[in-house]
């Protein structure tokens, strides 16, 4: 089947796609825009807006309100919100703006919303380019942005190795002769029926697209290696409430950011916090303590917990060695399930503790855990250290050393890929005839396509005429 | 030389060739009412089959059933003189079935000749066409080797392997269309002094043996099926007996015997230049190519009922006579085997596909139809496929009528033609596999009447019986469905053995016959036995009924790509679009999609090298003039 012609059909497709992207520097401004383009942008924000007093969004004017999940309900952050309906925009389509509190978490969970509900990161520079071919840009401007396009009308396959290493290269090219592989075998078995030739069997088959599915797994985790030595690796504090973890996070910057009270819950919002780990930056969240939500305010900080959970590299996990192991420990320890990270059994200078290392592992627990005082420092340099090794050991994790992707869309293509390949592995071994595992292969290439370029029926017919001797 | 214009004749299309697409077109164009001209280098071959004598195979089988499914010729001609017929890929699902059928040669060309002759509207003449007559731009006629002149409004050219055609036999060559015919010098000159790119091309047949001298004793014999399945939706059964074909294969020896004879060989000696297509490599080919394979598979197939020649197929050479026959006889049964004609290598000219419109029209000359292995495919049904669609939009042109095109999602003819005018042929012969149809779930043979004869009907060329035929099948498969819906199939140890037997798993409750037809073990024939039913439907039938029921899930992300697909092939890029005035396209790309003139954005999609980037900007182009001010450049029309 030609993957090719729905590939590029895709291509065309993409260009039609809401996107979405900052539009600020990365930082810690006191405000951050995060701005939709295309058809559906005004829809997909308002599944995430809350006009204050339920005012509807007005073309060209702000409105104050809430931005929230739309499937908990939680709030992500108070804000404001603009609709500029094209062509009369910046990229000549539909923008909406959302400007937030600065701060990266909220940017990225802001972010992480309007994909889901159907957006997809923009691209460098793609703002510019729709603006320019919607013709809201003029030929100088225009000029500017050519680069762009050039960038843009190279092959898919160009494009893609132009940026990716020499190691990423070759992986790449062992994707697609994987897949076109898989594809040819199926091919000739329904193409070539009558030759009387020796095919993989369906098991052999379902074993040559699992051994694919591996390695497409491994680039597909090496996003997040790309993304922790880019941007550094992500660790979300957490314990149950005044176990300490704003002191936690306060020793390792060494000042005062998080407010530090005796009163459990004082932290409501998720703190986020920079330091740097001998060569890498570690991005320190401190969170709301775990436990059985009290009032309505508590419940969105729980749930916003949870989300920093889930999006973190590792978690740093405190516990209160002063008190026996209790219920909220238990959905502490929870969170900690199959993570990396540390966990720390704070308050070790009070005597005698009520919780020891012992009691934390034979609830199975998997971390490395340290004795830690927060009140007089002791044990910093040693998380410090055990941070550092956790971090190396995830930025090292993955297929080998230099090979990492480092673009959301790669990552989409790749995940598409091994949905595709796991329902072709499916029905090879349910014995389904081979035109209908060709229908889930072609899938798989169609998506690859966008990392390895175009997979056509030519590619696949030279593939089977290289390896078969067709032809009676 | 003064013209001898025939003053009694009155045509308005003019097909040029009497092969396997000349005989579609000529059919379809004078079943379409109008006036046409069949011409022929020899009355004696229309019809011939070149090369092996079997119509169908796995995707070429595809193609006769939408021949057909649009009221073309060349299912009804094959059922009534085949000799044997089977299902290829029975074991697989039924979108990949297909038939396949041996041919008496001499009575399929006996038969399309007496059909040609007695279409109303149809002339045949014998004459060599040397040039067309052009005026303007349009095309008025043809004049012969010997200065007649026939004038049309169209032209339909299907001149196969003839144009420059040159054979080879070992070192040894000379000029002919086809060993036995002359070949057409003039007429590709011709064609290049008229603007078109020309190629060339190779391609081979296998030596003819005397079937008195082979000895079937000891060789596998390959029968037809039984009942044998006719081509055509509207054959009702084939009546005639069926020969076998034997099955045998070549040796360590004769792969010596090549070897040893290689330096003779005009692929491996350099005289032969062309590329030859890799599906169908010749003995020493595979040979060459594929070393470690100890022998490869010969099969005998009978040329007709009255005739003593059999075609090896397997063994399409040109080498030498002498290593021809050593090689033959070192091969089991054929050890006393006496070649009746020698196999042969052949260069001919062709046409660079994408220099036609998907109404197989030149750009260049209007009213002048390409059809057939001039542009640069192989095959008979590809080039029945062709004619047929050339015969059609020339009759639907006269008729100022807008051409039919079929989609990649509605025909492999639409695959076919779409690959050849939207990216040319690649270097070899063009041929139809099933893994060129993105969407081959949804292409099947058991339904080409579904997707094809509504429009076979609407230009003309089907009667009302086809339509109704139609509509009484859709009829069955759903009361089928009602009724195995109701039926229920006892969780017996009878049944139960048939399960296992299928493969399947066993049933502890009666179930609906309906459910266990979704287990893709489980066949129609199978559920039937289990529920104790009697067969409702006919293979057809039956196979529809269980894609619809099996693979549902499947085939419905098939149509749901089908959707995609068409909302870009339904973005029209208009004739006035102007090339240069898009900003951003490299001159590469640019005279690419000047040479190819795409008539859709998927079209322009799928032109090899085209870029998504490229896309984007021809869209933008367009919807900005049409929306937008228009900037100075040009458009107009």
């Amino acid at each position: 089947m030609r993957a090719a012609h729905t590939n590029e059909v895709d291509a065309l497709m993409y260009a039609e796609d809401t996107i979405v992207a900052p539009a600020t520097p990365a930082g810690k401004g006191a405000v951050a825009i995060v701005r939709l383009s295309g058809a559906h942008a005004t829809q997909i924000a308002s599944t995430l807006w809350r006009s204050l007093r339920s005012a509807p969004l007005r073309p060209r004017r702000l409105s104050i309100g809430e931005i929230l999940d739309p499937l908990t309900g939680a709030i992500i952050d108070r804000a404001m919100c603009v609709v500029m309906p094209g062509p009369a925009s910046l990229t000549g389509e539909d923008v909406v703006e959302f400007h937030c509190h600065g701060g990266p978490f909220i940017v990225r969970r802001v972010l992480g919303l309007a994909m889901s509900a159907g957006a997809r990161m923009a691209d460098p520079g793609e703002f510019s380019r729709r603006a320019f071919l919607n013709g809201r840009m003029d030929l100088t401007e225009a000029e500017a942005v050519a680069d762009l396009i050039d960038v843009r009308s190279e092959s898919a396959l160009k494009q893609a190795l132009a940026q990716l290493s020499g190691a990423l290269t070759q992986r790449v090219t062992q994707l697609r002769s994987g897949i076109i592989a898989i594809r040819a075998h199926l091919e000739t078995e329904i193409d070539f029926a009558d030759e009387g030739l020796k095919l993989p069997g369906r098991k052999e088959i379902a074993a040559e697209i699992a051994r694919l599915a591996d390695d497409i797994a491994l680039l597909h985790d090496s996003f997040r290696r790309g993304r922790i030595t880019r941007e550094g690796a992500r660790a979300t504090i957490v314990g149950k409430p005044n176990a300490g973890k704003s002191s936690v996070l306060n020793l390792m910057l060494g000042a005062d950011r998080a407010i530090v009270t005796a009163t459990p819950g004082t932290t409501r919002d998720v703190v986020e916090e920079s330091v740097t780990l001998g060569s890498w930056p570690l991005v320190l969240q401190d969170t709301a303590g775990v436990r059985e939500a009290g009032d309505e305010v508590e419940r969105i900080g729980i749930g916003r917990t949870l989300s920093s959970v889930a999006e973190a590299d590792l978690v740093i996990a405190v516990f209160d060695s002063s008190r026996p192991f209790d219920d909220d420990d238990a959905r502490v320890l929870e969170l900690c399930r199959e993570r990396a990270g540390v966990a720390l059994l704070n308050k070790s200078d009070l005597r005698p503790p009520a919780l020891s290392p012992a009691d934390l592992l034979e609830r199975g627990l998997g971390m490395p855990i340290m004795r830690f005082s927060a009140l007089s420092a002791e044990g910093t340099p040693a998380l410090r250290d055990e941070l550092g090794r956790v971090v190396e050991a995830l930025a090292a994790s993955g297929p080998g050393d230099d090979v990492a992707i480092s673009r959301e869309r790669h990552r989409q293509a790749l995940a598409t890929a091994l949905e595709a390949l796991e329902r072709a592995r499916a029905s090879a071994l349910a014995g389904m005839p081979p035109e209908i595992v060709a229908v889930d292969a072609a899938a798989a290439a169609e998506a690859l396509g966008a990392i390895t370029g175009e997979v056509g029926a030519e590619d696949v017919l030279d593939a089977v005429f290289r390896e078969f001797c067709i032809g009676k | 030389m003064r013209a001898i214009i025939p003053t009694s004749m009155n045509f308005r299309v003019i097909v040029v060739g009497a092969g396997h697409a000349g005989i579609e077109a000529a059919l379809a164009a004078a079943r379409m009412g109008v006036p046409t001209l069949m011409l022929t280098l020899n009355l004696d071959h229309i019809g011939q089959m070149s090369c092996n004598p079997a119509i169908g195979g796995i995707g070429k089988g595809h193609l006769v059933r939408e021949i057909d499914a649009l009221g073309g010729e060349m299912a009804l001609a094959i059922d009534e003189t085949g000799i044997q017929f089977r299902v290829l890929n029975t074991r697989k699902g039924p979108a990949v079935r297909a038939r396949r059928a041996q041919a008496d040669k001499a009575a399929y060309r006996a038969r399309m000749k007496r059909v040609l002759e007695v279409t109303p509207n149809l002339t045949i003449r014998q004459a060599s066409v040397e040039r067309l007559l052009v005026e303007d731009g349009h095309v008025r006629g043809v004049e012969s080797q010997i200065g007649e002149v026939f004038e049309a409004e169209c032209v339909i050219l299907t001149t196969g392997t003839f144009l420059k055609g040159l054979v080879h036999i070992g070192l040894r060559n000379y000029s002919a269309g086809r060993a036995g015919d002359f070949a057409a010098m003039g007429l590709s000159e011709h064609l290049a002094q008229l603007g078109f790119r020309i190629g060339r091309l190779k391609t081979g047949t296998c030596p003819r043996l005397d079937s008195r001298s082979i000895d079937y004793s000891e060789l596998e014999i390959q029968p037809g099926d039984d009942p044998p399945p006719p081509f055509s939706f509207r054959t009702k059964r084939i009546e005639q007996d069926q020969v076998a074909c034997h099955l045998t294969y070549t040796n360590a020896r004769t792969h010596e015997i090549i070897r040893g004879g290689i330096d003779r060989s005009p692929m491996y000696s350099g005289a032969i230049q062309s590329r030859g297509p890799r599906y169908c490599p010749s003995v020493e080919d595979k040979v060459m190519r594929f070393r470690d394979k100890e022998r490869h598979q010969i099969f005998l197939e009978p040329e007709g009922r009255d005739t003593m020649e059999v075609y090896p197929n397997g063994l399409s050479t040109s080498l030498p006579l002498d290593v021809q026959l050593a090689m033959v006889r070192s091969i089991k049964g054929l050890e006393r085997a006496e070649i009746m004609r020698p196999g042969y290598a052949i260069e001919y000219d062709f046409s660079d596909p994408t220099q036609l419109q998907p109404s197989l029209e030149t750009k260049l000359v209007e009213g002048l139809f390409f059809a057939g292995q001039i542009n640069g495919t192989t095959g008979y049904e590809e080039a029945g496929a062709q004619g047929l669609m050339a015969g059609i939009n020339a009759a639907l042109r006269i008729r100022q009528e807008s051409p039919l095109i079929l989609r990649r999602d509605e025909a492999y003819i639409g695959v076919m033609i779409d690959d050849l005018v939207t990216r040319g042929i690649g270097g070899e012969p063009y041929r139809m596999f099933t893994s060129r149809a993105e969407y081959r779930l949804l292409l099947r043979e058991d339904n080409a009447d579904r997707r094809l004869t509504p429009a076979g009907e609407r230009i003309g060329l089907l009667n009302a019986a086809a339509g109704e035929r139609l509509r009484s099948k859709d009829e069955r498969v759903k009361d089928e469905v009602a009724r195995l819906s109701g039926a229920l199939v006892a969780a017996d140890d009878a049944v139960n053995s048939m399960l296992l037997d299928c493969g399947s798993t066993p049933i502890e409750h009666p179930t609906r016959a309906f459910e266990l037809l979704k287990r893709p073990e489980v066949s129609y024939a199978a559920v039937l036995a289990m529920a104790g039913l009697r067969p409702g439907l006919d293979v057809d039938e039956a196979a529809q009924l269980e894609v619809d029921i099996k693979y549902e899930g499947y085939v419905r992300r098939q149509a749901e790509m089908v959707d995609r697909f068409k909302r870009l092939e339904d973005a029209v890029i208009p004739e006035w679009v102007d090339y240069s005035a898009v900003s951003g396209l490299s001159t590469e790309v640019r005279e690419r999609l000047l040479s190819v003139r795409p008539r859709s954005l998927g079209q322009a999609a799928r032109m090899p090298g085209m870029t998504p980037a490229a896309i984007s900007l021809i869209a933008f182009h367009l919807k900005s003039r049409r929306h937008g001010p228009a900037s100075g450049a040009s458009s107009g029309s």
